[in-house]
């Protein structure tokens, strides 16, 4: 009975706790998004997280280059059929005319008439994680986000005292803690004076 | 029936509002009077470190970060560079209608500035460097974006 009150935690590391748990809760959804969307765009280099893109090469009959534009985009639209609506069209050079429709591209050359059809259509999930980690949107996100890095320091500091003792951050913690800030702070000074 | 409802309209309440107006990036325009595209091609040393505002179509988005635009006119062609993460341009906006403001900048690469461009790229992409494509001195005119509405 005289034991009890002893191994019950400190005040202090209970609202420790509390506060980890339920920041942690309210979090869980954006730490997520951030992580996927982390993983994603660090792999930019070999892969579109945003959008997927279909190329096709289609065949049409050669157009003269020297039809005003307005004539050479019906002439390709009527051999084309194109889907969905015509925005605009532009011609780079004298050979090329370039027709934009709502995601797609229909790039024609016009002396062979090969016709380059880029179609792009964004990620689902994928493309609105990105957006929201790379604050697109501005304004009223960047306050969340800010009050979301501020939630992960309290994370990360009420995270080191949830338990005490041998398995505590006094305990194997300040070793794991240790070897964790030593990966950037070694990796920095690999890359930036040794490599 | 409620809940739908306004599900229905939250969706479509942005989608309408999006699809009334001219998308803003950026710093709001600001100059009056527009130059041509091809001018400032044409007569780059006139125009470097200047402020413009050209107008013309979104023939070319970045498609990974939505870090630049192309924007052409009259058969020419320029593009429109953002700084990455403050400005990022959808690639819906390709084919619309862009009002644009920058400084003009024009720089000229030597053989060894593209030489280690090269370099540089090979090693982030870890790919063997191809000089290939570099023949001589390359000069790139390009604007600097402040900000852009795109229609």
């Amino acid at each position: 009975m005289n034991s009890e009150p002893a191994r019950r935690a400190k005040p202090w590391r209970r609202w420790n706790a509390a506060t980890h748990r339920d920041v942690g809760y309210v979090t869980v959804a954006l730490t997520l998004a951030y992580a996927i969307s982390g993983l994603a765009v660090n792999h930019i280099a070999s892969w579109n997280p945003n959008y997927a893109k279909v190329k096709e090469v289609r065949q049409i009959q050669p157009l003269s280059r020297t039809d005003p534009t307005e004539v050479l985009v019906r002439a390709a639209q009527a051999q084309l059929k194109p889907e969905g609506k015509f925005k605009s069209a532009f011609q780079p050079d004298d050979d090329t005319l370039q027709l934009y429709y709502e995601r797609i591209t229909y790039a024609v050359d016009l002396p062979t008439g090969k016709v380059l059809v880029e179609a792009v259509r964004p990620r689902p999930v994928l493309y609105a994680m990105n957006q929201l980690h790379l604050n697109a949107p501005k304004r009223l996100w960047t306050v969340i986000a800010d009050l979301y890095a501020v939630a992960l320091i309290v994370l990360a500091f009420t995270g080191l005292f949830i338990i005490k003792g041998p398995k505590g951050f006094f305990g194997r913690g300040l070793w794991l803690t240790g070897a964790g800030a030593a990966v950037p702070i070694v990796y920095w000074i690999w890359w930036r004076y040794l490599a | 029936m409620r809940i739908p409802a306004t599900l229905a309209l939250m969706i479509l309440l942005p989608a309408c509002l999006s699809a009334a107006g001219a998308r803003k990036y950026g710093q709001p325009l600001a100059l009056k009077t527009e130059v041509k595209v091809a001018e400032i091609l044409a007569n780059p040393d006139a125009y470097a470190g200047k402020k413009v505002r050209v107008t013309g179509l979104v023939t070319e988005v970045c498609e990974e970060r939505g870090c630049w635009i192309k924007i052409g006119a009259d058969k020419k062609e320029i593009m429109f560079k953002v700084e990455d993460g403050v400005i990022a341009f959808p690639m819906d906006a390709k084919g619309g209608t862009v009002v644009a403001e920058g400084t003009v900048s024009k720089r000229v690469l030597s053989v060894e500035q593209q030489k280690a461009m090269c370099d540089k790229e090979a090693k982030a992409l870890s790919k063997p460097a191809d000089y290939g494509k570099i023949n001589g001195p390359k000069t790139i005119i390009r604007i600097e974006g402040l900000g852009a509405e795109v229609q």
